[in-house]
């Protein structure tokens, strides 16, 4: 029932405030988007990305607003002359809105990403793609949803303590040297963004949530990712790697009480393989 | 923050006045603007009718937090005893708890020793304030005071946002002062409750009370009838206990009063046979049809429905789809109400618990 809830504020929101919303409604909220592209970006220009060369997915109303898929899309392959560095996820209107920092590298082949993230009000959904030669690209999607912060911690608690680091890693299809492989990477994590938004009792239970994630194939970078509160609990990211050939894909996730979690899957090429691994003691 | 809402009172109450609210933009301020109705519930025709010898429901509207309904959603109880009175639930705003106990003090003036939440949800227990005058003990189960603290200012500033300024006023959430791990009886003076916590299933914190003298079942939101159910905690904890609530709805064979969290109890005769026939001639449930008796078949359609979310979610799993896939391809269920607002979020639910499966 809270979900209703969650969603009746915004109709209510959206019926009587229809003006209000027209108006904003692709503009977002101007001022806290200046304030972190002040932060983020400073003064570089930053062009608007046209639909094949930078694609952001996201559903236009969210079912959940604790489990929001987000999917970017990049139109150009990642090559040693040009590449996608680093793409920001930006939500605006969340409490704590640079939801996570991709940073790619030849290596990772294609540079899209697919996560899940929380959302607390209506608000544009952003991806800022950095090339190698240091331009900006943005595209963003409004996204109606509201509440998915009010529920910080997940829904039970108990198995997420008792599942806690617990990874896994799948690959999809056959692999093939020198072509874009999918990964699927799961954390389990209550990504918990303590009690920020309780005043009432801040001390109750601390944040506690992954904050950085990398990936390397037989040695070679392919994914790191700064993340944060605004991920969705038991993270989980869809990427691409290029394997040369066989290797060891190795991920380690480090969260706010630097627990770390490792995981690693030995890839044959052309087998289609899947992997779920127990955690690795935290350092 | 001012200084006065900075801690928890005696009554461990937190109130709206004072709060910061997070999720409130100028948008919302507009709404609560508009929203300023008159808080009057004295000639609200607020109904409850007897389902069993002491045993008062009142049927909660199925449908959405609104200001014509006042957050009155749920379905709300109370047992009288011989020493004093229990309520199970309070409804979705202090007015419904008010309404409520306005019900409860026309029909006996024993003290009011209990107020049993069957679990966090803002339609079943932000009524609560209502009575804290009474100073009877808060029950719940034990896990849901973490829940609460973690949701509750959501709830209230959404609750302030839908349902305007007047009728959010005096709207607390109250947290349990009366924990409940496992089983609990409580002596109401010649009849007992029996309070009971469950794993996680619609949420991490449900309890069911059955009652000694009539067994009427009260379910909390373990049981929907018409309303969709909605998944909030856990698809494989709901599947795997609602065999065993289910035999809690039958005692030597025949079934008990049952009133579910939504929907047309057990006791409504009027209602039943017509539900009975919606249910039997569902195509999807041919066991359904063999139920001899309606919560039987009211507990066969949940059990339906979850089941085939959980088939759906599996086999989209296996297919290698994504969430958004398989949220995009599935069909919403016929027989329900709500099906707009909880079907897909039902799926992304059990996506996001099942596919950690092995
Ligand atoms: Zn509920």
């Amino acid at each position: 029932m809270s979900q209703q809830f969650n969603r009746l504020v915004v109709r209510a929101t959206l019926a009587l405030s229809g003006l209000i919303l027209a108006a904003s409604a692709h503009a977002g909220d101007p001022e806290m988007w200046s304030r972190i592209r002040a932060s983020l970006f400073q003064d570089r220009p930053i062009v608007e990305a046209s639909g094949d060369f930078l694609r952001l997915d996201a559903p236009t109303r969210a079912e959940d607003a604790a489990v929001v898929p987000i999917s970017i899309h990049t139109g150009i392959p990642q090559s040693a002359g040009q590449y996608v560095q680093n793409t920001w996820l930006i939500i605006d209107q969340n409490p704590s809105p640079i939801a996570a920092k991709f940073v790619f590298t030849p290596s990772s082949g294609q540079a899209d990403i697919e996560t899940r993230v929380r959302v607390n009000e209506y608000t544009l959904i952003r991806a800022v793609a950095e090339l190698n030669d240091g331009s900006l690209h943005m595209v963003s999607k409004f996204v109606k949803a509201s509440g998915g912060c009010s529920a910080p911690a997940g829904k039970d608690p108990a198995e997420a303590l008792a599942s806690l680091g617990k990874m896994k890693v799948r690959v999809e299809g056959d692999v093939i040297p020198g072509k874009p492989s999918l990964a699927q990477l799961m954390i389990s994590h209550p990504n918990d963004s303590g009690l920020a938004f309780d005043q009432m009792s801040r001390n109750y239970t601390p944040a506690h949530y992954v904050r950085e994630i990398s990936v390397t194939y037989a040695g070679k970078k392919v994914m790191t990712a700064e993340v944060d509160i605004s991920i969705s609990e038991n993270p989980n990211f869809r990427f691409y790697f290029v394997p040369e050939g066989a290797g060891v894909l190795a991920v380690e996730a480090i969260d706010s009480s630097d627990l770390k979690f490792n995981t690693a899957v030995k890839l044959d090429t052309g087998k289609n393989v899947a992997a779920s691994v127990k955690p690795a003691a935290g350092s | 923050m001012n200084s006065k809402t900075l801690g928890l009172d005696p009554a461990n109450k937190l109130t709206i006045d004072g709060l910061s609210a997070t999720c409130l933009s100028l948008a919302c301020l507009l709404v609560c603007f508009f929203f300023v109705l008159p808080a009057a519930h004295a000639e609200s025709g607020f109904e409850v009718h007897e389902i069993a010898a002491g045993v008062w429901v009142h049927t909660g509207e199925i449908g959405d937090f609104a200001p014509e309904n006042k957050g009155d959603l749920a379905n709300l109880g109370f047992v009288i005893g011989a020493r004093c009175v229990a309520v199970i639930d309070t409804g979705g705003s202090r007015w419904v708890g008010e309404a409520l106990l306005g019900a409860i003090r026309s029909k006996t003036k024993l003290p009011i020793c209990y107020v049993i939440a069957t679990h966090m949800h803002p339609d079943h227990l932000l009524g609560h304030a209502a009575f804290l005058d009474e100073h009877p003990q808060f029950v719940a189960a034990a896990s849901q005071a973490r829940a609460l603290i973690i949701r509750r200012e959501g709830y209230l500033s959404r609750q302030k946002a839908i349902l305007g300024e007047n009728l959010a006023q005096g709207t607390e959430v109250v947290l349990p002062n009366h924990p409940i791990i496992g089983t609990e009886q409580l002596d109401l003076g010649g009849r007992m409750l029996t309070v009971k916590t469950w794993r996680t299933a619609h949420t991490d914190n449900d309890l069911t009370v059955q009652d000694s003298q009539t067994h009427t079942l009260f379910t909390g939101d373990l049981l929907f009838v018409d309303h969709l159910p909605v998944i909030d905690g856990s698809i494989k904890g709901w599947l795997a206990i609602l065999p065993e609530l289910g035999a809690l709805a039958h005692e030597e064979e025949k079934s008990v009063p049952v009133v579910p969290g939504h929907g047309p109890d057990t006791g409504r005769s009027d209602k039943e046979l017509q539900r009975l026939e919606v249910i039997t001639t569902k195509p999807t449930g041919p066991e359904i049809g063999q139920t001899k008796d309606i919560s039987s078949a009211y507990f066969a359609a949940e059990t339906d429905y979850l089941s085939s979310v959980a088939k759906e979610v599996r086999g989209a799993l296996k297919a290698q789809q994504t969430l958004q896939q398989t949220v995009s391809s599935s069909t919403l269920p016929a027989h329900w109400k709500l099906v707009e607002w909880y079907h897909r979020r039902n799926i992304t639910a059990a996506f996001a618990e099942l596919e950690w499966e092995d």
